[in-house]
């Protein structure tokens, strides 16, 4: 990453923890907030799609977050973080167990058999009423302690958790562990013979992801102070798939961009109620058709067009680099 | 001496086929050995199975003398031993370099703790992966190459890489599938060097393969599969001049045109 990126990214941060102050009716900190949520879905999303596999069991997951994290906090009484914690901590535990048999399927199997999960969980949460409440859901989920409840407060709560979670994303997908990730996604066979555990990193990928978005479904929890299953279903599970297909798969700026993008479009069409869902399917289907790689891989494209005459192959520079090194 | 790797009975049927029935050898350290044999006798499914790719129906593999039977192939990685494939040599998708960073990952590791916080240890190890993956990439002569896109690669190229990704992960014994099958007659004996280097630097080889020039030129020592079982072994004169053999690769008839020549 370059010094002007990294100067950018905490500008936008920054700019991002002040939209408390510049957005006076608050509309703007609401959509901020789901934006944030969003963030945490998409990103840790895109941590197993960087190994090789498009999940669409991720909402379902989210909902044992959320279940678990409502549940011990009004049934067993246990504490804002602990509760969260503990929402992060089932569904992790869940993939733990059935991570080594899905991991083994390729592609397309992968996607069906985790759609079919998805579909499993969503019908436990609805069936099992006792728990979850049924199709009721369960109403008032407490705020989270008196310095969260504020509408600002919250929104600070979902930036710091959904930052949090990009740190933790981009660590596995920078470095030795990126390039680790990057093999078993782009030859198994290769991964295995250089002496990477290929199941073993897979599984841990997918329980560290499916932990993260537990997270989101608890604070969403807090955040609408009420939980149903009609959260989790797979159109959910799809609209985190949507956002990192139209941010870019190979990039973790692609989930940070197609989660935001993919939260203000149907607000900025809400002008518009009869036509909304027309409109915005129109959109999606002309952002794919114009960048088939996603925003990041069109500004790259962009990029590279433009540097083209100006700067030759960047080998010389490699070499310069590995030999000051020595 | 004891041999750096030994085969012994090994057999893998799949279903009603019989790929291999009994078969063992051994490779003593620091020589070239040849695994040959007509198309179909079962010389894939054999590195196939000591590399821990496929587990073997019957029989036991040796490494160093450590019954390592059925292993996964990562764990035989740690252990010193690492395989090229006939086809998928490289990771398409990045450049020639960064392939060779991606084998090296048995040195680049420091730990799964000290990755994850990026401890001063593991800064070390990958400054030491970059040196690594330079000095192969100009043993290998693709240190020109070494920044383009290794799936747009000319295919001779591509099995050098393959190489490099091998020995980047620093094994003791390299099993080559097929290195020559595809390339040119100057290709193939580029690689003949490049082979006959990498058993000097101390790395004991097993080539497969049925290109007989390639393997007579290169190998110490050559075994013969046929139908799954050994034909023959010992030195590559020997073993080529064998009326069995001959017959084997050019069928009976054939073979007696040969012999009355």
């Amino acid at each position: 990453m370059t010094l002007v990126m990294r100067i950018a990214g905490a500008c936008l941060v920054v700019l991002a923890a002040a939209l408390p102050f510049i957005d006076k009716d608050g509309f703007g900190v609401t959509v901020g907030t789901i934006i944030a949520l969003n963030m945490i879905g998409a990103t840790s999303l895109h941590l197993i799609i960087r190994t090789g596999h498009v999940s669409l069991a991720h909402a379902g997951f989210m909902g044992i977050g959320g279940y678990v994290a409502t549940l011990t906090l009004m049934r067993l009484g246990w504490p804002f973080p602990l509760n969260l914690l503990a929402g992060a901590i089932a569904p992790a535990c869940l993939s733990l167990l059935i991570g080594p048999l899905l991991l083994r399927l390729q592609g397309k199997y992968f996607v069906l058999v985790t759609f079919m999960l998805g579909e499993i969980l969503r019908l436990a949460f609805l069936q099992w009423s006792s728990l979850t409440g049924g199709a009721n859901g369960i109403f008032g989920v407490p705020a989270p302690g008196p310095m969260f409840s504020s509408q600002a407060g919250f929104y600070w709560l979902a930036l710091g958790s959904s930052l949090l979670c990009i740190a933790i994303v981009a660590r596995m997908l920078t470095g030795n562990m990126g390039r680790i990730i990057d093999s078993v996604r782009d030859s198994e066979r290769l991964a295995q013979c250089a002496g990477i555990p290929v199941l073993q990193v897979k599984v841990a990928a997918f329980v560290l992801a499916t932990g993260l978005v537990g997270i989101q479904g608890g604070l969403t929890a807090h955040y609408l102070q009420y939980i149903d299953p009609g959260a989790f279903t797979s159109v959910q599970s799809l609209s985190f798939v949507v956002m990192n297909v139209i941010g870019g798969m190979r990039s973790l700026f692609g989930p940070i961009i197609g989660a935001t993008f993919m939260t203000i479009l149907p607000e900025l069409l809400r002008g518009y109620v009869e036509m909304q869902h027309v409109i915005f399917g129109l959109i999606l289907i002309a952002v794919m058709a114009a960048m088939p790689g996603g925003v990041v891989d069109a500004v790259n494209r962009a990029r590279q067009f433009l540097s083209r005459r100006t700067r030759g192959g960047n080998l010389d520079s490699n070499l310069a680099r590995v030999e000051a090194r020595q | 001496m004891k041999p750096v790797l030994e085969a012994l009975q090994l057999a893998r049927s799949f279903g009603g086929v019989r790929a291999v029935t009994g078969l063992s050898f051994a490779v003593q350290p620091g020589e070239i050995l040849g695994l040959i044999g007509p198309n179909g006798a079962g010389k894939t499914t054999v590195v196939n199975l000591i590399s821990g790719m496929v587990k073997p129906s019957s029989g036991r593999v040796l490494l160093d003398g450590v019954d390592v039977t059925g292993l996964p192939p990562h764990r035989l990685a740690w252990m010193g031993l690492v395989r090229t494939f006939q086809s998928t040599t490289v990771f398409g998708g990045c450049t020639v370099l960064e392939n060779a960073r991606r084998g090296a990952f048995r040195s680049a590791h420091s730990g799964w703790l000290s990755e994850l916080f990026g401890m001063p240890k593991a800064r070390r190890l990958h400054e030491s992966t970059d040196r690594l993956a330079m000095e192969l990439l100009d043993q290998l002569a693709l240190t020109d190459v070494a920044d383009q896109i290794a799936g747009g690669l000319p295919y001779g190229k591509q099995k050098a890489l393959g190489i490099a990704i091998a020995l980047a992960a620093r094994p003791h014994i390299i099993l080559l599938d097929e290195p020559v099958a595809g390339l040119s007659s100057e290709e193939a004996s580029l690689v003949r060097d490049m082979l006959t280097k990498v058993r000097n630097a101390g790395i004991t080889v097993m080539v497969i393969d049925h290109n007989m020039r390639f393997i007579a030129g290169l190998c110490d020592r050559v075994v013969v599969v046929h139908h799954g079982q050994e034909l023959a072994q010992g030195s590559p004169e020997v073993v080529l001049a064998d009326p069995r053999v001959v017959e084997a690769y050019l069928g009976g008839s054939h073979a007696q045109q040969y012999q009355g020549r």
